[in-house]
């Protein structure tokens, strides 16, 4: 399921506020801006091995990365949410990790939209 | 160890190769030397910080004796935040040392790495260094631009701050003028019945007019308008409180650009087909809740959206807001509860999860205000909460909106719960 999955599916944002690239551009831009503050609060709860604030982290970013598209990372959210339900420490840390390099991946789409 | 960079290159360089034996690099210095003009190598020695700090390379190639060495100089400018702004890392390494660097490369802390002894692969070198320039570029760009817009959007607040405060002063004053001028009004009609009118109004009659009606009403207007300004500024510092404290895309301690992780087995997960079990739900109903009560007559219906994640709700809020809804968002549960209290509204989007009150225990709630019993409540949510949905749908959900969902979806349930109450009043 994960190899069907797009870095960024630019269709999700159209069907959802239309052709209107400011308000896009906008929408992405907060999105990253939301991915790194909560990307930092992943890797803090897991150091304190805080399950239920990873899985509630992963829930609050799972729907921003669905609304714009970041259809990767939201599968990677929803596994950490999964994983951080089943107290699965190691598999937490690889989600953590792949969900970062996945809004790399998004952030570079982004940029090379320009 | 050499006191000077070596006089190799640019003097303005944008890749710079750092070493501590020019012997042993030589091949590589060489065929940089020869096809980029921005280039320099760099002895490292006591000014080497220094000169890096002050050149600020897009490219940095790290080349000393060993890969323990350079991985231990980097580490050291990261940590001493000589290296704060966007750049692009390499580390050199010799053949049987490469294993080491690639997972220093795996492990995120350089971009890429190249096998400089022996030097098989000189085209390959270029390569990096072409796409460590171009990368390092484009994001200086990207945030560049972030930064002007995040300036722009807090001199608009500012701007926007400062006339609701003046518009806010403008109001108190008119009132307390209007009030000070109906006060001297009466006086003055009360001291001329006085004098001479015989068959007026009594002083009394005025004075319990004014106590009883004019005074309360004015206080009242005066308090209303405050409070509402009061709240209009409050919303408007926080805004700007908030882009304020929004961490820019710069990278803080910027390592490099490009972070590889270590590659693992997915394990298989479900397909997230949104309305894969649409057909287990409720269906929406287009029964409007008790027509027969009586409503006030308003103009656009007005929608609470109940989200935790204000991108999501700004998004749902545009696409209602064009299609001339009035909408109002609250942030949680409990933030809903209090709005509804305070004002009517004809529909509620609500999400599942939320901190401090979620949509189903929300929900409850409403049900026993006095004012939320009737108002059609439709829940936002993924489709793997069904049970809970299902658990939910006992409280009087009118019907559920899958996340992301398209513009067409969310407008078509909308309407669907909205329309038999617009044909209703019409009627």
């Amino acid at each position: 399921m994960t190899n069907n999955l797009q870095i960024l599916n630019r269709n999700v944002m159209f069907e959802l506020i239309g052709d209107d690239k400011a308000l896009i551009k906008k929408f992405e831009i907060e999105f990253l801006q939301q991915a790194k503050k909560s990307i930092g609060k992943l890797s803090a709860s897991y150091t304190d091995s805080d399950f239920t604030q990873i899985k509630e982290e992963a829930h609050f970013l799972k729907t921003s990365a669905k609304a714009i598209g970041a259809e990767i990372s939201a599968d990677y959210l929803q596994q950490l949410e999964d994983s951080s339900l089943n107290k699965d420490k190691e598999h937490c840390k690889e989600l953590i990790i792949l969900i970062n390099n996945s809004v790399k991946q998004v952030y570079g789409a982004i940029k090379d939209e320009k | 160890m050499k006191n000077k960079p070596l006089p190799v290159g640019s003097r303005h360089p944008k890749v710079v190769m750092i070493v501590d034996n020019d012997e042993d690099t030589t091949g590589a210095s060489n065929i940089l030397v020869s096809h980029i003009e921005e280039y320099r190598t760099i002895q490292l020695n006591e000014e080497t910080t220094d000169y890096l700090l002050q050149i600020e390379p897009i490219v940095i190639l790290f080349a000393l004796g060993t890969v323990e060495k350079s991985v231990e100089y980097y580490k050291c400018l990261v940590d001493e935040h000589q290296l704060n702004h966007l750049h692009y890392s390499v580390i050199l390494c010799n053949n049987k040392d490469s294993a080491l660097a690639f997972r220093c490369c795996m492990k995120g802390f350089f971009d890429n790495y190249f096998v400089y002894q022996p030097l098989y692969e000189k085209l390959r070198l270029l390569m990096i260094v072409q796409n460590g320039l171009n990368e390092t570029r484009s994001a200086t760009a990207l945030k560049n631009e972030n930064d002007e817009l995040f300036e722009q959007i807090d001199q608009d607040l500012s701007l926007l701050i400062e006339e609701g405060s003046k518009c806010k002063q403008n109001i108190l004053n008119s009132v307390k003028s209007k009030r000070e001028d109906i006060i001297q009004s009466s006086e003055k009609s009360i001291q001329s019945k006085e004098l001479d009118i015989s068959d007026q109004p009594s002083e009394e009659v005025i004075s319990s007019i004014k106590e009883e009606h004019l005074t309360p009403l004015l206080a009242h207007l005066e308090e209303d308008i405050k409070a509402g300004l009061d709240n209009l500024l409050a919303q408007l510092l926080s805004k700007q409180t908030a882009i304020k404290e929004t961490p820019k895309v710069k990278p803080q301690k910027q390592k490099g650009l490009i972070t590889h992780v270590p590659s693992i087995k997915k394990r298989p997960v479900p397909p997230v087909t949104p309305g894969e079990h649409d057909d287990e739900l409720p269906p929406i109903t287009n029964t409007a809740s008790n027509d027969n009560e009586i409503d006030l007559p308003q103009d656009d219906p007005v929608i609470l959206i109940v989200e935790d994640n204000n991108l999501y709700r700004e998004m749902i809020g545009s696409v209602l807001t064009k299609e001339n809804y009035n909408i109002d968002e609250a942030e949680d549960g409990l933030c809903a509860l209090k709005k509804i209290k305070e004002k009517h509204y004809d529909l509620i989007l609500m999400d599942l999860f939320m901190p401090n009150l979620d949509g189903l225990n929300a929900t409850k709630k409403i049900r026993q205000l006095s004012g939320g019993r009737d108002i059609p409540v439709i829940a936002l949510t993924g489709n793997k909460n069904k049970e809970i949905v299902k658990k939910w749908a006992n409280f009087g959900l009118k019907g559920y909106i899958m996340k992301p969902s398209t513009k067409t979806e969310i407008l078509s349930v909308v309407k669907k719960i909205l329309q038999p109450k617009t044909t209703n009043q019409a009627v």
